[in-house]
């Protein structure tokens, strides 16, 4: 974890490391905001009824982070499952090896301990692997594999990039957004997490009956901010080529002064902890509603730009 | 280089996926139970599925293969690899690459390798110098080639390979006790392939069953090959519950029902080719009898210990 510029102390995100394996790995040379966009990262937002921190990590890492590089054209393969289930020893013999192998092809790859980071070197005398964090390095020792992040453990694996067409990618990717932003995420109960569009609807509901994690909504919302920070800077990105993009960029320049509005109701504590109190929660929720309805609009004009995708690909509007 | 695992002996007679696991576990020396006990434990022969006009693709559409059988396999102890998506994507050739260097290596090791047709069949040998691989499908002797070029492509649009890559050891009896909440939830889980309600899972996929056959438009291959293989799965569950009820003696009234429910499936077979009035009568039976057996199940799997707590990072959800 790290300081934010605004005191609140983020996890490190899949984006967070995906760049930072992808770069070192000479797979990628762009801008975060740029990898956070074509990888759809960005675009995926869920949350819980309390708006507890957790809700950040709770997705299809499987699904969703193997997509992320399978857009961009490179060969990737994702192992996930439960740390404390009885083959997972095996695994992590057989994972810390696959490791080892892909650092020496120059491949880093991403692993999961309590937040996401990049392992960029393995130390044989220390048996340690030395990760990217932030600014930071982080040593995981090779038998302590998958055993910070309890109970789950990930790795995912780089290889290859195909020559891809670039506006093909972030065609795609805004196909994806509006995917996003109408469907569920279909590992989480419907009834306990919105995500994409409803997400919003939880959120002010949480704040209307002041009923909600007071430090995890702090933490939730800063993670929205910066999400919608990377979509404002990935779309005035591809506006340069892409003109008809103009009014989308001009809606999450809304939505991101709101949200940077929304940081006078959160209170920093002497401990450093930022928190959103309960007296400031109705005037949250009306900032929810209204981001909710830029974010709609946005939407709805990424469908008509992109009409003739949505067409042919009727109602599965995901499926490539 | 040409190599080849011998002793590989394919028999179809259940569902195909089972049928070449339990070929290629036998020849490596990784499996010695009769091939019931396996499609058993793995929750296979649990899976029941029927496509709305009763097209043949309903008994290979239990849900997405990589995930349905990965957990199966791990219930058993199987440690294995897959690679799978859609042909018409652009990085196919990437994956297509990796699979035909870790099918050749898996089979230098002396273990065969499933991939998908359509069936699933078994590799057992290459020759780089001709590029082929040889195969065989179960349903006659002949040895079969595909060239490495082609390799993956098929008259579905997507492709699917699964390689074993050793055995751990895991407990008979947690083996059981999932296979058997496995049951329950293939019988109540309404459609394993969303969004897609065109087949249907368990109870409703017997109702799917009774629907077509009641307004008469239907595949008759499907049909056939829906009732064949019904009838193959009904039998192995009885078999594999006689021999858990061994060791959870709970299980003897469902087993009780199970052979009941068996030896009607086993009547269908004598029916005549048109006599779908008397198969609907004995479906709707049979619907009920398994919904007792279901029922009985539950009871013993309600003294097991709790499921498991967390959110998984992964599941099966809409392809993209």
């Amino acid at each position: 974890m790290r300081e934010d510029e605004n005191n609140m102390i983020l996890k490190s995100q899949y984006v967070d490391a995906l760049y930072e394996s992808l770069t070192k790995s000479n797979l990628f040379s762009g801008s975060k905001s740029l990898l956070a966009g074509m990888t759809t990262n960005s675009f995926r937002f869920q949350v819980d009824q309390r708006i507890s921190s957790e809700g950040i990590f709770v997705y299809n890492w499987s699904s969703e982070h193997w997509l992320s590089c399978d857009f961009l054209g490179i060969y990737n393969r994702v192992g996930c499952w439960y740390a404390d289930q009885p083959l997972f020893p095996h695994y992590r013999d057989y994972m810390c090896q696959l490791i080892l192998d892909s650092l020496e092809k120059g491949y880093y790859p991403v692993i999961w301990n309590g937040e996401f980071v990049s392992v960029v070197a393995y130390d044989k005398l220390s048996q340690t692997f030395i990760c990217k964090w932030h600014e930071d390095k982080i040593y995981i020792k090779k038998n302590d594999f998958g055993l910070k992040g309890y109970p789950y453990w990930f790795v995912q694996f780089f290889g290859k990039r195909l020559e891809m067409v670039s506006s093909d990618i972030y065609k795609e990717s805004l196909v994806q957004a509006t995917y996003k932003w109408e469907s569920h995420e279909s590992i989480l109960p419907y009834n306990e997490y919105g995500c994409g569009k409803r997400a919003y609807d939880f959120l002010a509901n949480a704040f209307i009956n002041k009923d909600y994690d007071f430090e995890g909504a702090a933490e939730v919302l800063f993670w929205l901010s910066r999400i919608k920070k990377e979509i404002l800077q990935y779309l005035i990105e591809l506006q340069v080529d892409w003109n008809e993009l103009q009014n989308i960029v001009k809606l999450y320049e809304q939505i991101t002064n709101i949200l940077n509005g929304a940081t006078k109701n959160y209170i920093v504590n002497v401990d450093k902890t930022v928190l959103i109190p309960e007296d400031n929660a109705s005037e949250m929720a009306g900032m929810m509603m209204g981001i909710k309805e830029l974010e709609q609009t946005a939407m709805d004009e990424m469908k008509m730009i992109l009409r003739e995708v949505f067409h042919y690909r009727n109602d599965q509007i995901g499926l490539r | 280089m040409k190599k080849a695992v011998s002793n590989i002996k394919l028999i179809r007679e259940s569902k195909s996926f089972i049928d070449c696991l339990h070929a290629v576990l036998l020849a490596a020396n990784l499996y010695k139970e009769p091939k019931y006990m396996l499609s058993g434990k793995s929750g296979m022969a649990f899976k029941f599925c029927v496509h709305r006009e009763l097209l043949p693709l309903s008994v290979t559409s239990y849900g997405q293969w990589e995930a349905e059988h990965h957990e199966g396999m791990e219930n058993v102890g199987i440690l294995s690899n897959s690679f799978a998506g859609y042909t018409r994507h652009p990085t196919f050739p990437l994956y297509q690459e990796a699979a035909i260097f870790k099918i050749k290596q898996s089979i230098d090791k002396g273990i065969a390798v499933i991939f998908w047709e359509p069936e699933f069949c078994v590799i057992h040998g290459y020759d780089d110098e001709e590029q082929i691989f040889f195969y065989t499908n179960g349903l006659d002797e002949e040895e079969k080639v595909v060239l490495y070029d082609n390799f993956g492509l098929n008259i579905t649009p997507f492709w699917y390979v699964h390689i074993v890559t050793g055995k751990a050891d895991v407990s008979d009896r947690e083996a059981i006790q999932m296979s058997l909440q496995t049951a329950i939830m293939e019988w109540e889980t309404s459609h394993k392939t969303p969004p897609d309600t065109s087949i249907a899972s368990g109870r409703l996929g017997i109702q799917y069953w009774i629907n077509a056959l009641e307004c008469g438009k239907f595949d008759q291959r499907g049909a056939a090959y829906i009732l064949s293989a019904a009838i193959q799965s009904k039998c192995e569950i009885t078999s594999y519950m006689n021999e858990v009820q061994g060791m959870i003696p709970q299980v003897s009234s469902a087993c009780k029902i199970y052979l009941k429910l068996s030896s009607l499936y086993e009547e269908f077979r004598r029916l005549k080719h048109d006599d779908t009035f008397e198969l609907i009568r004995g479906l709707k039976e049979a619907m009920n009898m398994e919904e007792k057996a279901i029922k009985e199940l539950k009871k013993v799997t309600s003294t097991f210990p709790n499921s498991y707590p967390w959110v998984p990072r992964w599941g099966t959800g809409p392809t993209r």
